[in-house]
């Protein structure tokens, strides 16, 4: 695998850890009220549609 | 000349001096290898994944003014960034971000509701974008200061106005301007072409920034590479209106794959890979706004939340070999031409109905 791919960044990954895990956790969270939001916009679509 | 499309080109010019103002921060930073790592993976999180929320309450709030708001926000970003007076490191980004995103937002709504279903307002809007990163970037190497960019900043308060004046016009029309996006499949579920949407937007995200591009080592040549993928993204819109989202689409993605297989050492064919690949962000853009017609600024923060998902993976891994890079371009292109035939509606069905039930 190594052949082919290439850490680009492994050294961020050693030393960056904290500020990653919470960019992780506010990307996640945003991105889960999305996918409600989403869902919400499609229901009500569904009911004008019909 | 479409109708309404002096705000393409207003937010065009917003829009140019948004990435401007960004990528002269970002360019600017200075700190640990670390921080110089972080801070463009950070900024790429925070000015993307924030959209699909800010678009949201755009939707269900249009009295706020984003456009107004962002501008403010974006102005003290700068102002912060270099002043390095509020505590945390991030902080003066965030908000930075966040004026971004709010610009963005404005831009989408404003672009997709005056439009009465075009693509090339949105287009010409997001075609901007690529024009400001190269420009931020070489002002950040030279001798700019930062006051005169935070002042060019603040040019753009006239021009956000004077684009809300084709906004409340189209909003007193209709009181939903996008239900005249019709460019979905409707053979498929909304939910199903959602999903399938985003993962163009994905590969886009990753055949932009991802393939590799070896020739790209001089400035001038960073210049064209960005200055091609915002013609791409214009010419995508102009070109779906002229001729259809379907034929464009299909085509544009089909035709980039030579070019993007052998143009790892040639400018030239590279750079006709890439502008054809970038002709698919606004049909993207037209078909989940054809599925979210309500909701438009959600629909334009899921693209950006693809496109974030298309990235972050280049900031940890790439493909050295040129096979592993022709499976990976080869395997990603067919699925887009499937997933882009089977949620596009035919073209003849472009003009859909209007009804102002919403």
């Amino acid at each position: 695998m190594e052949d082919i791919m290439i850490l680009v960044n492994d050294y961020l990954l050693q030393n960056a850890k904290t500020p990653l895990i919470c960019l992780a956790v506010v990307c996640v969270v945003i991105l889960v009220l999305t996918v409600i939001f989403v869902g919400r916009e499609l229901k009500k679509r569904g009911n004008n549609d019909d | 000349m479409k109708k309404n499309i002096g705000a393409g080109w207003l937010y065009f010019y917003i829009h140019f001096l948004t990435e401007i103002a960004c990528f002269y921060v970002l360019g600017n930073v200075t700190g640990n290898s670390v921080v110089l790592w972080l801070v463009p993976f950070v900024y790429d999180a925070l000015a993307f994944v924030p959209q699909s929320l800010i678009g949201y309450i755009s939707d269900r709030f249009p009295k706020i003014n984003i456009g107004i708001t962002g501008t403010v926000l974006l102005f003290f970003g700068v102002i912060f960034s270099f002043l390095d007076i509020l505590p945390g490191r991030f902080t003066a980004l965030t908000i930075l971000c966040i004026g971004n995103c709010c610009l963005h937002i404005s831009g989408a709504e404003t672009t997709l509701r005056v439009s009465d279903g075009h693509l090339s307002h949105s287009a010409i809007f997001v075609g901007g974008g690529s024009f400001g990163v190269i420009t931020g970037r070489l002002l950040a190497a030279s001798e700019v200061p930062f006051l005169l960019v935070s002042a060019l900043v603040l040019t753009m308060i006239p021009f956000v106005l004077l684009a809300d004046l084709y906004r409340n016009k189209a909003d007193e029309k209709s009181a939903c301007p996008c239900v005249l996006f019709d460019y979905h499949s409707k053979k498929i579920p909304p939910v199903l072409i959602v999903i399938l949407t985003v993962f163009v937007v994905i590969v886009r995200g990753y055949m932009g920034y991802g393939i590799p591009t070896t020739w790209n080592k001089s400035v001038i040549q960073n210049v064209i590479f960005y200055v091609t993928m915002g013609i791409g993204k214009m010419l995508g819109g102009v070109l779906s209106d002229l001729i259809g989202i379907r034929k464009t689409a299909v085509l544009s993605v089909a035709a980039a794959v030579p070019f993007l297989l052998f143009g790892d050492n040639v400018m030239l064919i590279s750079l006709v890979g890439v502008m054809l690949f970038s002709m698919t962000m606004p049909i993207t853009l037209a078909v989940l706004v054809s599925v979210l017609k309500y909701s438009p600024g959600l629909a334009f923060g899921l693209t950006t939340i693809g496109l974030f998902l298309g990235t972050a993976p280049i900031f940890f891994f790439k493909f050295t070999t040129f096979t592993a890079n022709a499976t990976v371009i080869i395997v990603l292109s067919v699925l887009c031409v499937a997933v882009l035939l089977s949620i596009l509606g035919k073209d003849a069905a472009k003009n859909g109905r209007h009804n102002d039930t919403c």
